[in-house]
């Protein structure tokens, strides 16, 4: 009965973990026994490949922003409750660490309390005592910040409520009635459908509030004010689709669509964020340079083809409404390409390239180093390499790999306007 | 010529400064030590979890947690060690939580991330072992990538899990045999 204890010490004693005199008489009997041989032998090789595995991976995708993002405190005091809610999104998200053993369902709920709550405030303001009620809604209103949910009303016509869809102009004068919209804005609920029109005015309204030179808004934005995403997923025949789950990818965030095909997320730091979008049926898309400015509303369409995985995409904000003159605000009229943006940060880019040797062969495992910046990367299996955060200038590469010959190569542009895929050709290394 | 980007395992004595500096609350010096770091903290990450989108996450938690704990770090061991512990932990609360949740294996057959193999092993042998080691159970991953990828002793490794270390022994030598069966098939 010693043989299984014996060949139970296999994986004890490659890892040293036997006592001496377990040690002495486990070898003793390894040198008769032919299974605990092979065991040994099969250990031994798993060892040896695992002593092969690279020690470092590089992620897909630059982290750094998402990371940097959260060491910016929140820019403005939470000075009313219903503002606190809100931005408590946000110091949930800053404070990961202590959030960790939050789940994603858990900022769902939370999420949802949240809307609710705002729901609740909406069916008070329009209840049969406005005057009343205004003076208590007063103070929680009027520090809000224009991207949140709720600012879909402040576009209704303050007059009369008329039921007519707004144009430029009387949401024009509904934005000078920011402070007060409590009372008069509070008769008339819009629509669901409603929602969605005025809240594709937004960018048009604050557009001309900038083009004119107006201040309009009593609340001046900052430059790291949140900003939000709004957004539908459609079909090729501009249906909605409903219940189509959209991430935001490297977060902790995803939201549904609605029977709309609506989404939105708010609250978000600005930076550069990738939306994926997907479903029942459907492959997972990244929709990557989705770009938040400080205090506006980003807009985002899905147009997924039925049946099958293409999609085409359209992600725009203010500026290339402002690069637009008469901008319609039918975004499905306005070329796609103008606003897809590339996967870039504000002032760093990514070279890259291919490895290769003077046959064309991938150079597995060279190191390029951007001289005079802290940045490198290996080549992968296919000689292809990736530096991120690289800010724009001139740079000499330089490649180095074993049994080649050092490669640098010069007066590599980088810049928003040059494609920046270099291939660097090594020369074998000779051998004197 | 300067050459002032190296591989992370030869920068630990340069790491000082900068953590120094990110000590102070400065950014760029703690996004160097990000640069420098990040494929090991991404490679823990991902080969436990075996989830590529799951493992960005967890890294930018990871580097999140090291800058908010960056006063508590008083240079007794080297960052490195500091930061890989920070992410060990990062995942395996994780990978509690994911337990409770439900498993979710998600093998990506990522060839792009297998770029900094070293150069005696071919990449399809890599390639082959990473989707070995991504099949194992989650447990019995982590102590095996713990343990025989990143050097940690049972002892350490129980701790950390809240296991005995009788425990982790008997996963760990489950997840070899598995493995072995996996790469003679």
């Amino acid at each position: 009965m010693k043989e299984p204890t014996y060949c139970w010490m296999v994986n004890d004693y490659i890892d040293d973990e036997l006592r001496p005199d377990d040690r002495i008489a486990f070898e003793q009997h390894l040198g008769k026994c032919l299974t605990c041989q092979r065991e040994l032998e099969g250990l031994l090789a798993i060892q040896y490949r695992i002593a092969s595995l690279p020690k470092n991976m590089q992620p897909k995708r630059d982290l750094w922003d998402g990371i940097e993002a959260s060491f910016h405190p929140q820019p403005q005091p939470l000075t009313s409750g219903l503002e606190e809610r809100k931005n408590g999104r946000a110091v949930i998200l800053q404070s990961s660490s202590r959030l960790q053993v939050f789940n994603k369902y858990i900022l769902a709920a939370a999420v949802i309390l949240v809307l609710a709550a705002v729901g609740v405030v909406w069916i008070i303001l329009n209840s049969d005592q406005p005057q009343q009620l205004s003076s208590v809604r007063q103070p929680d209103i009027q520090p809000q910040l224009p991207a949140m949910p709720e600012s879909i009303t402040e576009f209704s016509d303050p007059a009369g409520g008329t039921k007519s869809t707004p144009t430029a102009g009387t949401a024009g004068k509904a934005l000078t009635q920011r402070g007060g919209r409590g009372i008069s804005s509070g008769n008339r609920k819009p629509t669901r459908q409603e929602g969605n029109a005025f809240a594709l005015l937004d960018g048009e309204m604050l557009d001309q509030r900038l083009q004119r030179g107006l201040n309009l808004d009593p609340t001046p934005l900052q430059p790291s004010s949140p900003g939000k995403i709004i957004g539908s997923v459609l079909d090729e025949r501009g249906k909605p689709m409903f219940g189509m789950t959209v991430e935001i990818v490297g977060g902790s965030r995803s939201a549904l669509t609605n029977k709309e095909g609506e989404f939105e997320f708010f609250g978000l730091t600005p930076e550069m964020y990738s939306l994926q979008v997907g479903g029942m049926g459907y492959q997972q898309k990244i929709i990557s340079g989705v770009k938040i400015i400080p205090g506006f509303t980003t807009q985002v369409k899905f147009y997924l083809a039925s049946g099958s995985i293409s999609l085409k995409d359209v992600a725009m904000n203010k500026e290339h409404f402002l690069a637009q003159s008469g901008t319609s605000l039918s975004l499905s009229e306005i070329p796609l390409a103008s606003y897809v943006q590339p996967p870039v940060h504000s002032n760093k880019l990514t070279i890259e390239g291919r490895v290769v040797d003077e046959r064309g062969r991938s150079v597995v495992g060279a190191v390029v180093l951007v001289l005079g910046t802290r940045r490198g990367a290996y080549s992968d299996y296919e000689g292809k390499f990736h530096i991120y955060g690289v800010p724009g200038g001139t740079y000499t590469l330089q490649a180095i790999a074993q049994g080649y010959q050092k490669k640098d190569t010069t007066n590599v542009e980088v810049s928003l306007d040059v494609p920046r895929e270099i291939n660097i050709a090594l020369d074998t290394e000779v051998i004197p | 010529m300067e050459v002032v980007w190296e591989h992370p395992k030869t920068v630990s004595d340069q790491d000082v400064d900068f953590v120094t500096r990110a000590r102070e609350g400065d950014t760029e010096a703690f996004e160097v030590l990000y640069r420098r770091h990040v494929g090991r903290v991404y490679a823990v990450c991902y080969r436990i979890v075996s989830n590529q989108s799951r493992a960005e996450e967890l890294t930018q938690q990871v580097f999140i947690r090291a800058w908010e704990m960056m006063r508590t770090f008083r240079g007794e061991s080297a960052f490195s060690s500091w930061l890989y512990r920070i992410a060990v932990n990062v995942v395996l609360v994780d990978l509690r939580s994911e337990r409770r949740r439900g498993s979710r294996i998600d093998l990506d057959d990522n060839l792009e991330q297998l770029g900094s193999a070293r150069l005696h092993a071919s990449p399809e042998e890599i390639m082959d072992l990473e989707k070995a080691i991504g099949e194992l159970p989650p447990r019995a991953r982590a102590i095996f990538v713990l343990h025989d990828v990143e050097g940690y002793q049972h002892d350490e490794i129980a701790e950390m899990m809240g296991l005995a270390i009788g425990t982790t022994k008997a996963q760990l030598h489950r997840a070899r045999k598995l493995l072995k069966e996996r790469l003679e098939r």
